[in-house]
């Protein structure tokens, strides 16, 4: 099995940023910031977190997803990644002119996930029932999220969860995966692009 | 006639002798004067006695309304109102522009009664409608030394042109941050300068006022840099430590957070891992 290089990458990132003194200031998402020409804090917020506990949770799931996606999928790695960096931060300034700060690699996860489970509804059987109900969930959350649910809640570290970049993160991964089908509709295999 | 006067000029060098030292012992001379006010003082007068309460985290509703005022002083002040406003308006401005707070009030000194801890602060906020003030507390103390040039006061003229007053002005500027309701300290900076300067004795007491004034002028420019860093380091410590402030943003504005919950996270994680395993099992 292949080191999955790009995914040991993106954790090592992510755990440098969250170490590093003084980068959080240089690179979250910070609406005052973003609007006064800071433009990359739009894509950089999202490897910034608030705490350790904050990135543990998050890589929990961004981990397997970005590691299924560079060994299955690896063409779509980066597209997946930056798309869904740029849209939840553009979503953020446009849709929630109330979060002034932003942190939390969350959306990016769930577009990681999203493109994983369409594009494994094309594969074997075993894999696609796998994928069938990774969909199933990751669809229960959202609208369990748009509903009002938090299974677990953040205030005691000082911010509030917000439900329109993880929704944001998984359209990016539906509209990664339809680029993928439109490229593909003169009948070639959907399966691993690799 | 000549014995006469032998003891006349013995006389006359004993006299002039006495007129040194008197001069040099004059010279050797150090007079000071001391003004100061304290925080603790106005806060906690009875702090022996009547311990002060825990009153839980401060919750601090962003924007804020910020006071500002100087401790007042237990006798006689030693700045004018007039330059307390100045100095006070020089520190507000430095705060206006930051966009987590609304308005700075400065509080004029006769609201504050000298040691009225903080029952004089609950009365303050309910007249202005704050929440955080910013307590400036001040300690000067001036020396006044006579230089070697002094030897010429004896001239009556020489008190009047030479400079030979040498006087040091030493000035510690300290503004602590309060939240009232919570009556915790959110944190403090100072700014400290030293004057030195020559006088006459004729004009002593108008430089040292001078003096005086270019202290705390000096004292608090550079306490102001010292608030803003400070500033900056309090606003990283809410961030890290959200269990100690609580912030409510009155606008509806927030921290948001891109964060999967632990069991859910935990679940898809699962799902995949296990679902790659079993669907390779079969392969």
């Amino acid at each position: 099995m292949p080191v999955p290089r790009w995914t040991l990458g993106l954790v090592a990132a992510l755990v440098l940023v969250q170490w590093v003194p003084g980068a959080a200031d240089l690179l979250a998402y910070d609406r005052g910031a973003v609007l006064g020409g800071e433009s990359w804090r739009i894509v950089t917020g999202h490897f910034i977190h608030y705490s350790w506990a904050h990135l543990a949770n998050n890589l929990a799931a961004l981990v397997p997803a970005a590691w299924l996606v560079e060994t299955r999928y690896r063409n779509d790695g980066l597209p997946l990644v930056l798309g869904a960096s740029v849209a939840i931060g553009i979503a953020l300034l446009v849709g929630e002119p109330g979060v002034v700060e932003f942190r939390g690699a969350s959306g990016v996860a769930l577009a990681l996930l999203g493109y994983v489970g369409l594009r494994g509804l094309h594969e074997h059987r075993r894999w696609r029932m796998v994928c069938g109900l990774l969909l199933v969930l990751l669809t229960a959350k959202l609208v369990a999220e748009a509903a009002g649910w938090r299974q677990q809640d953040w205030q005691h570290e000082g911010f509030v969860t917000v439900w329109l970049s993880h929704l944001a993160g998984a359209m990016v991964g539906v509209a990664v995966y339809l680029r993928h089908v439109g490229r593909n509709s003169n009948g070639l295999p959907l399966a691993s692009s690799r | 006639m000549t014995h006469h006067r032998a003891d006349w000029i013995r006389l006359l060098k004993a006299a002039l002798l006495g007129a040194v030292v008197v001069l040099a012992a004059g010279c050797a001379g150090m007079r000071g004067q001391h003004a100061t006010t304290s925080v603790v003082d106005y806060l906690y007068p009875n702090a022996k006695k009547e311990p002060v309460a825990e009153q839980g985290i401060p919750v601090l509703n962003l924007p804020m309304r910020v006071g500002i005022a100087f401790v007042p002083e237990r006798g006689a002040s030693h700045l004018t109102e007039a330059k307390k406003t100045e100095l006070l308006e020089k520190v507000a401005a430095n705060f206006k522009s930051l966009d987590f707070i609304k308005s700075i009030e400065i509080i004029p000194s006769a609201y504050l009664t000298p040691q009225g801890g903080f029952n004089n602060l609950e009365q303050i906020r309910a007249m202005h409608g704050i929440e955080t003030m910013a307590l400036v507390s001040y300690d000067q103390k001036q020396f006044t030394d006579e230089g070697i040039a002094s030897i010429v006061y004896w001239t009556i003229v020489g008190a009047y042109v030479v400079p030979g007053e040498k006087n040091s002005t030493y000035t510690m500027v300290d503004t602590v941050i309060m939240h009232i309701p919570s009556r915790k300290l959110l944190f403090r900076a100072p700014g400290t300068s030293q004057v030195k300067g020559y006088s006459t004795p004729i004009n002593l007491s108008e430089e040292l006022r001078a003096d005086s004034e270019k202290g705390f002028n000096e004292a608090v420019d550079k306490m102001i840099p010292n608030l803003n860093q400070q500033l900056a380091s309090f606003r990283e410590k809410v961030k890290a430590a959200p269990e100690e402030y609580q912030v409510v943003r009155a606008d509806g504005s927030s921290r948001g957070g891109g964060s999967m919950e632990f069991w859910v996270a935990l679940l898809f994680g699962a799902v995949m891992a296990g679902g790659f395993w079993w669907s390779r099992r079969a392969a």
